[in-house]
């Protein structure tokens, strides 16, 4: 398993709003965490990427991270690209985003990375000298997903991804994360649009309360009266 | 024991306390307060007002010539108009007969109504013209221990009026202190022959003076007269001009007289032509000289006039004092006392007399023109 | 018309201390997000121990003393946050507090004299007109401080990491940036600018307790004329403060010339309202 949690609570303070939840992603598998606003799942991936205090256990490829900081998390693998795109910096331009992502790498590395990461979104390369902030939403998504994966990350955790989005541009999307696949990372999904989340994911769990509370294949949401949707309480 | 007896006991000790306080009334040391500026910007003058006043005291063994207790007690106005108001009602709580300050001219206006309600005469050693002006409903109450700033401003450019120059510039800080002087020069340089053909301002913490120093050169000014208490501002605007060809003689107020500014500045402002109450620090009178011999016995370095100014206070206080022997001293009888003391025992030099009509008592003769000579303030004969 | 030529010129030369002033406000601005209002305080400070010691073991250890004032701020900086603080605004009023409490310090310690350092610089004439050694030097300085400052923010992997960390810091920690550290790193740099500039205005003119206040206005005036996120603007907007203040105390009355050059930010700032948009980062 690439990234597991064990019994993993967040706290804000002393509220309790994630409860021993355990979930596991293997290397090239696409989980998606279904819920409704307020289910706890940025709450949820914030634990796992150390922004939001947490409680029980993380492991990264067999490697304990739930003492580390949220830097040492980033730089070990575990990368998260905060809902509302939260990983940009709106007045930087897109090429100094990506360069602030690559800064680690030696050079070599850093232009073979660049390269690649422009292969799979080629509006990047056009946008280069414009500011973060002035890009569409679907160009911000890309580039805050281009960011993500200059860190090389071995598991990826994506909060809203089609926040904001237009369904004409959430299909692009769709397909760039699709594209990924071939990088073989564990990818983490929170998501209320289970359209979206059909299209994407290999297995997805339920979240409400803070607590997990169904688990199943993306074929069950296609059904419209199946246990997800009776579960979201939603649509 | 019964009611009546007890009150009748009452009375009788009553009766004898009263005899015994009247009886030590005569011996009882008089209580004159001391308000002066011991903290904040104004603590430049408050503390050598302070420590003049002490280093007299611990010399007279507080006892007047005349042979007289007296007491004295200090409050610290904080170098504000508020504060002197609470210490002024303060030590007249605390029953002292006069006060000697407060340090500031803001000081002494705040205070004034209380000193009038109150009864007990201020003596300020601040040069503000609005302290004893005839207009003040509580002008009778106040009386200043150092020449004003129109005495000042008199002296210097009488000096100024003995050189060639007919054009005068004038560089001054933005306060009321440099408004005043303005405003004075305006109105005195004409009946010497000067003119002011030029004014130029800077705020406390201006950095360059360069510009100001241009405007004064532009106008043709061929002296420049400085009304400045700031001694960076001094020195700043000294080198400005000299940077600029502004090479014209320089003249300043009382307010750059201060020991920091001699020892300070360099050689650019050689020459420099101050008037200054006295020349306690570099070239004393005799009498500047034994209060100067008073204050090193005491541990201070003599710093300039405010020793002088306090001195003034203390001493037309004590003048007082004396003048109404083996009577009952009171803060009215003090007022009464003071509006026609003449000729007292004092350090400074110049001629003192109050009277009802001249609360100012101190004039030019107080004062000295000095010329900065090897970072000393060398008297001019 | 050569006076108003040498008005500028001397107004020129005497933006150059604002702008060295204007500097680090900027450099803050650009990492943090706030404002130091100290900046006045630390160059008080440099002066005050340079004069005292002298020569330059004094400058060195005026240069300590401002960049260790300034570390006492950073360490507020640092408290304040980890107290939950993340409001610009609250940074930039402790510094004015930090300010009181060192513009008292060196009155306690020193007393109300002034801090003057006496030389008179040789002078060169340029059509006529007389200019100091000092000034020009303090104009180099200054240039070559915010040039290498422009280049360093603009252009370079530390620069781009400080400005990442003030338009978002949770981004920037995400991203592996030490958030904290380089704010430190950059209230640290500010005192030694602040200290500089102090040192420059000690040689030049002469400070005394007072001046803080004065000097950070000034500063901040320079620092947010022509927009705040630029070093090099704090050049130009410290030369545009001084050529104004110069222009104003040689043309106008007095009472005019103390608020020109306040009036003359406002008028800047309310010609170009669209540019504070821009300049907070966000999609217009």
């Amino acid at each position: 398993m690439t990234l597991t949690a064990t019994s993993l609570s967040a706290h804000y303070g002393r509220l309790q709003v994630c409860h021993n939840i355990d979930l596991s992603v293997s290397a090239g598998e696409y989980l998606i965490v279904l819920g409704a606003n307020g289910a706890g799942k940025s709450s949820l991936l914030g634990a796992l990427a150390g922004i939001v205090a947490s409680s029980g256990g993380i492991t990264l490829s067999g490697r304990r991270l739930d003492q580390a900081s949220a830097r040492v998390r980033a730089g070990s693998g575990l990368v998260l690209v905060p809902e509302g795109r939260g990983n940009l910096f709106a007045p930087l331009t897109v090429e100094e985003n990506l360069a602030i992502a690559l800064r680690h790498l030696p050079g070599a590395e850093r232009r073979e990375i660049l390269s690649e990461v422009l292969a799979l979104f080629p509006i990047l390369g056009e946008r280069g000298a414009q500011p973060a902030g002035m890009l569409s939403g679907g160009e911000q998504q890309m580039l805050a997903l281009a960011v993500a994966l200059g860190r090389r990350p071995k598991a990826l955790l994506l909060d809203e991804p089609s926040q904001g989005l237009a369904p004409v541009v959430l299909d692009e999307l769709i397909a760039a994360i699709n594209r990924l696949r071939s990088l073989g990372m564990a990818l983490l999904i929170a998501e209320q649009n289970v359209r979206f989340a059909a299209a994407l994911g290999d297995r997805f769990v339920l979240l409400r309360g803070g607590e997990i509370i169904h688990e199943g294949a993306p074929a069950e949401l296609a059904d419209r009266r199946g246990t997800a949707f009776r579960l979201m309480g939603t649509h | 024991m019964n009611l009546r007896m007890l009150r009748a006991l009452a009375i009788c000790v009553g009766a004898v306390a009263m005899i015994a306080g009247s009886a030590r009334a005569q011996d009882a040391p008089v209580k004159i307060g001391a308000v002066l500026s011991l903290s904040g910007p104004a603590a430049v003058f408050g503390i050598p007002e302070r420590d003049a006043i002490q280093a007299i005291v611990a010399k007279m063994s507080s006892t007047t010539k005349g042979g007289r207790k007296f007491e004295i007690s200090f409050y610290d106005d904080k170098s504000n108009p508020t504060e002197a108001t609470r210490a002024v009602n303060q030590a007249i709580n605390d029953k002292v007969v006069a006060i000697v300050g407060p340090s500031t001219g803001s000081g002494i206006l705040a205070a004034g109504p209380i000193a009038q309600r109150l009864s007990t005469p201020l003596i300020g050693p601040a040069g503000t013209l609005a302290i004893t002006d005839p207009k003040n409903e509580f002008y009778p109450w106040i009386f200043r221990a150092a020449p004003s700033d129109a005495s000042d401003v008199r002296a210097i450019l009488q000096d100024m009026a003995k050189g060639n120059a007919k054009k005068v510039g004038i560089f001054y800080q933005e306060d009321a202190y440099g408004k005043t002087g303005v405003d004075l020069a305006r109105e005195v340089g004409p009946s010497l022959g000067l003119n002011v053909v030029e004014t130029a301002s800077a705020p406390y913490t201006a950095t360059d003076l360069t510009a100001q120093a241009t405007k004064l050169r532009n106008a043709g000014a061929q002296a420049v007269f400085l009304q400045i208490s700031i001694a960076a501002l001094g020195s700043s605007f000294v080198k400005a001009a000299r940077q600029v060809g502004l090479s014209v003689p320089i003249y300043a107020n009382a307010g750059l007289a201060q020991r920091s500014f001699a020892e300070n500045v360099g050689n650019e402002v050689e020459g420099l032509r101050i008037v200054s109450i006295g020349n306690l620090p570099y070239d004393p009178t005799p009498g500047e000289a034994e209060l100067a011999k008073m204050l090193e016995a005491a541990g201070k370095q003599p710093q300039g006039w405010g020793e002088l100014t306090g001195s003034n206070a203390l001493m037309a206080a004590l003048g007082a004092i004396d003048r109404q022997k083996g009577k009952d001293i009171t803060g009215a009888s003090m007022r009464e006392t003071l509006e026609s003391l003449c000729d007292f025992d004092k350090f400074a030099r110049g001629r003192v007399c109050y009277s009802a009509k001249d609360h100012d008592g101190w004039h030019e003769d107080a004062l000295v023109i000095t010329e900065v000579r090897n970072k000393q303030f060398r008297s001019v004969p | 018309m050569i006076h108003f030529v040498e008005y500028v010129l001397r107004g020129a030369l005497a933006g150059a201390i604002y702008a060295l002033l204007a500097a680090p406000m900027s450099l803050l601005f650009a990492t943090a997000r706030t404002i130091d209002f100290a900046v006045g305080a630390y160059a008080l400070i440099a002066a005050a121990v340079a004069a005292t010691i002298g020569g330059i073991a004094g400058a060195e250890a005026g240069l300590a003393a401002a960049m260790l004032s300034a570390a006492i701020m950073s360490l507020i900086f640092v408290g304040l946050k980890r107290l939950g603080c993340e409001d610009g605004i609250v940074f930039a009023l402790a510094s004015f507090g930090l300010s009181a409490v060192i513009e008292s310090f060196v009155l306690w310690y020193w007393g109300a004299r002034s801090f003057i350092v006496s030389y008179v610089a040789a002078s060169w004439s340029l059509g006529g007109i007389r200019l100091d050694q000092q000034g020009l030097f303090n104009l180099l300085i200054a240039a070559i401080v915010v040039v290498i400052l422009h280049v360093v923010v603009r252009h370079s992997s530390l620069g781009r990491m400080m400005r990442a960390s003030a338009v978002n810091a949770v981004g920037a920690t995400l991203a592996a940036i030490p958030v904290e550290g380089l704010q430190m790193g950059v209230y640290l740099a500010g005192g030694l600018l602040a200290g500089l500039a102090g040192l420059l205005v000690l040689y030049s003119a002469g400070i005394d307790f007072t001046a803080p206040l004065g000097l950070t206005l000034s500063g901040f005036g320079a620092a947010i004329v022509f927009g705040v996120g630029s070093p090099l603007r704090c050049l130009f907007g410290g030369i545009a403060m001084g050529v104004a203040q110069a222009l104003a105390s040689g043309y106008l009355s007095e009472a005019l010339s103390a608020m020109t050059p306040f009036l003359f930010i406002l008028l800047v700032l309310s010609m170009r309202p669209a540019d504070t948009e821009a300049l907070a980062g966000g999609r217009p």
